[in-house]
């Protein structure tokens, strides 16, 4: 046993310096190539968000010529080039360029008939007596002639795209498809990035001021009144054993009213509701709220992602039937329900509620929210226990509920 | 407890909210901050730009303190990822382009100066791809300003390519412009007379476009040998032009 020690640890030592290299060389790959796909990754994700602001000033730029077209005539015109922020690739081009030709077709009062111009991009030889040149179709300012002729388009279309800073720009010409390549139109329109692309539609372009619009009238979409309706759950904590009080049964209330936003941020609103419950054999009743709402997701109201809001509140309710009977100072015995039963006692209790909650809302068209009240009347009330007592205030009840507004 | 959850539940919302706002990004490190181009504008313009995160302008208390807002937005590129001076000259193409474009506008006399000639313009900048788009913009700022704009550019001979490219650029503009209007380029298809911006970056470590403006100048009688009877002894008059070229800036 002790002589196969040293055998045993040189078989270890050039195993564990095999493994070493090939962790180290698998390693070294494996880093690499998650560098490559990281920057791939980051790559793609700025593509995808240039490409976007490069559509938006496309489509602008379509617009534009939709409502003063650059040919009198329909005008057969050539891609010459499609250029995109040093950095990105071909993809991005092709990208571009059969956003703006899909944008072209569908607006054929821009006046301007794409030709397709394969020897525009091709590398081509061109000769004549001042010797002989190799490069694009587009770059030869001898065979231009040739090319417009063999396309059949008189014009040629340079986008240009670049990122400068935070602005995406595009710089369009369009120049006569001849030796001198005269410059006939040109646009440069431009972006800035901290506002997010306005996707629209391409059979349906609009201008930028109208996009504008149809922004900030989504942005008030309601105006400073809306319509909530909710269904509420109310349920009271129940007593104590030791007390021996009868748990209370869960109350419903179905409300509308008005919500007052302060401003377009709607950070700061306030509501006024009114609610109603009938549950046959145990309860009927009417309620009113007040509530004031804050922001606290944001500044101003997301119209995209949910919108968190706390509230305070402060309600009045009267219950009639049976249940009534559980909110007052005695537990309720069976004479007191046949009374209740025969009209000779009454069975209408009426408390005040103070409450705070939480409300989460999403596009201001429907919320849920979980709240706690305490109802300083019902603190003498053996079915009414409290589900937290922070000594001064306790917390009688909680409950839910689902909005929708209008 | 509770207030502590709300209390982090509001962070998370507010700095998700406020992803442009360069203080809640601050720890990300300089090199995050720095991607930000940050301008201040008053709250009336930041409004009109940013109405849903930026509030009116309220009569009463404008009247009391003047606001402003910093309003910030991510470098498309972020530094680093291009060549610096390359990321310069494209950062501040338009602006550079545009006053190039005017002061060359101006000395022409404007697009109805000077008989409406025709304009092309000419790069010198060592990253091609960059040159294509300094020209394409100084090209489109000049059409904006009403010139008519050529995107051809005139070709030197290859002797003369040579040459210029071993004397300093500063030198080699206005020699260029010379042996244009020598060889009779400075002119269109039809014969007229055009106009040259030439732009260039003058030394290796600068990011700052020059322009100069390269016109054909009066007619110069020339006197020499001619091509046809160089062998014998007998001279001829030639007419050249002279290029006349203006540094804009």
């Amino acid at each position: 046993m002790a002589a196969l020690k040293p055998s045993l640890l040189l078989l270890t030592m050039v195993g564990a310096l095999a493994s070493t290299t090939a962790w180290s060389q698998a390693e070294s790959l494996s880093n690499e190539d998650l560098q490559k796909a990281q920057v791939e990754a980051l790559r793609r994700q700025r593509t995808n968000h240039l490409h976007l602001q490069a559509y938006d000033l496309l489509d602008e730029l379509v617009y534009g010529w939709t409502t003063t077209p650059p040919f009198n005539v329909d005008t057969p015109v050539v891609v010459a080039d499609v250029t995109v922020p040093m950095g990105y690739g071909s993809g991005l081009e092709a990208l571009l360029e059969n956003h703006l030709a899909d944008s072209l077709i569908k607006h054929p009062e821009t006046h301007i008939r794409l030709s397709h111009c394969p020897t525009c991009s091709q590398v081509v030889v061109h000769a004549d007596q001042e010797g002989t040149v190799l490069s694009r179709g587009i770059d030869q300012a001898g065979a231009l002639k040739r090319i417009g002729a063999d396309s059949g388009a008189s014009h040629a279309l340079f986008v240009d795209v670049e990122a400068e800073g935070s602005a995406i720009v595009v710089r369009v010409r369009l120049t006569t498809l001849d030796d001198s390549l005269t410059i006939v139109a040109s646009k440069t329109l431009s972006s800035s990035t901290s506002s997010a692309a306005l996707l629209r539609s391409g059979d349906h372009l609009v201008s930028a001021e109208a996009a504008r619009q149809e922004y900030l009238d989504a942005l008030q979409q309601k105006g400073p009144i809306s319509i909530p309706a909710k269904l509420s759950l109310v349920q009271f904590s129940p007593p104590p054993p030791e007390v021996g009080g009868i748990a209370n049964v869960p109350i419903l209330w179905l409300q509308t009213g008005a919500e007052f936003n302060i401003n377009n941020a709607r950070d700061w609103s306030g509501s006024i509701v009114v609610g109603g419950t009938f549950v046959p054999q145990l309860y009927s009743g009417l309620m009113a709220e007040v509530r004031i709402n804050r922001l606290v997701s944001g500044a101003a109201a997301s119209l995209t992602h949910p919108n968190l809001y706390v509230f305070g509140s402060a309600s009045l309710s009267t219950l009639t039937g049976p249940t009534a009977l559980l909110l007052r100072d005695q537990t309720p015995t069976i004479g007191d329900l046949i009374g209740a039963a025969t009209g000779v006692i009454p069975q209408t209790t009426t408390w005040p509620a103070f409450g705070v909650g939480v409300d989460l809302r999403v596009g201001n068209r429907v919320g849920a929210a979980f709240f706690a009240q305490t109802a300083p009347t019902l603190t003498t009330s053996p079915s009414v226990g409290r589900y937290v007592d922070f000594g001064v205030v306790q917390v009688h009840a909680i409950g839910g509920e689902v909005t929708l507004w209008f | 407890m509770e207030a502590a959850i709300l209390f982090w539940l509001s962070v998370l919302f507010l700095s998700s909210d406020h992803a442009n706002d360069p203080v809640t990004e601050a720890w990300r490190g300089r090199s995050h901050t720095r991607d930000l181009d940050c301008q201040r504008l008053s709250q009336a313009e930041a409004h009109r730009q940013h109405p849903g995160e930026v509030p009116p302008t309220n009569m009463r208390s404008s009247t009391i303190m003047e606001l402003d807002a910093l309003v910030c937005a991510r470098r498309v590129v972020p530094w680093g990822e291009r060549n610096p001076r390359d990321e310069l000259i494209l950062t501040h193409l338009t602006s550079e382009t545009t006053s190039i474009a005017g002061i060359a506008s101006g000395m022409m006399g404007g697009p109805a100066g000077a008989g409406a000639r025709k304009v092309v313009v000419d790069v010198h900048y060592p990253q091609p791809q960059v040159a294509q788009k300094i020209a394409t913009a100084t090209r489109l700022a000049l059409s904006d300003l009403g010139h008519t704009v050529s995107g051809s550019v005139p070709l030197l001979a290859a002797g003369d390519v040579a040459i210029l490219t071993s004397v300093p650029l500063q030198q080699s503009l206005p020699i260029a412009c010379q042996r244009y209007a020598a060889e009779g380029t400075l002119k269109d298809v039809d014969g007229r007379d055009v106009a040259m911006v030439m732009v260039a970056v003058l030394r290796d470590n600068e990011s700052q476009l020059h322009a100069g403006l390269c016109e054909a100048g009066l007619p110069v009688l020339a006197t020499g040998p001619s091509a046809a009877t160089s062998t014998t002894s007998t001279t001829s008059t030639t007419s050249t032009t002279s290029g006349r070229f203006t540094w804009l800036r």
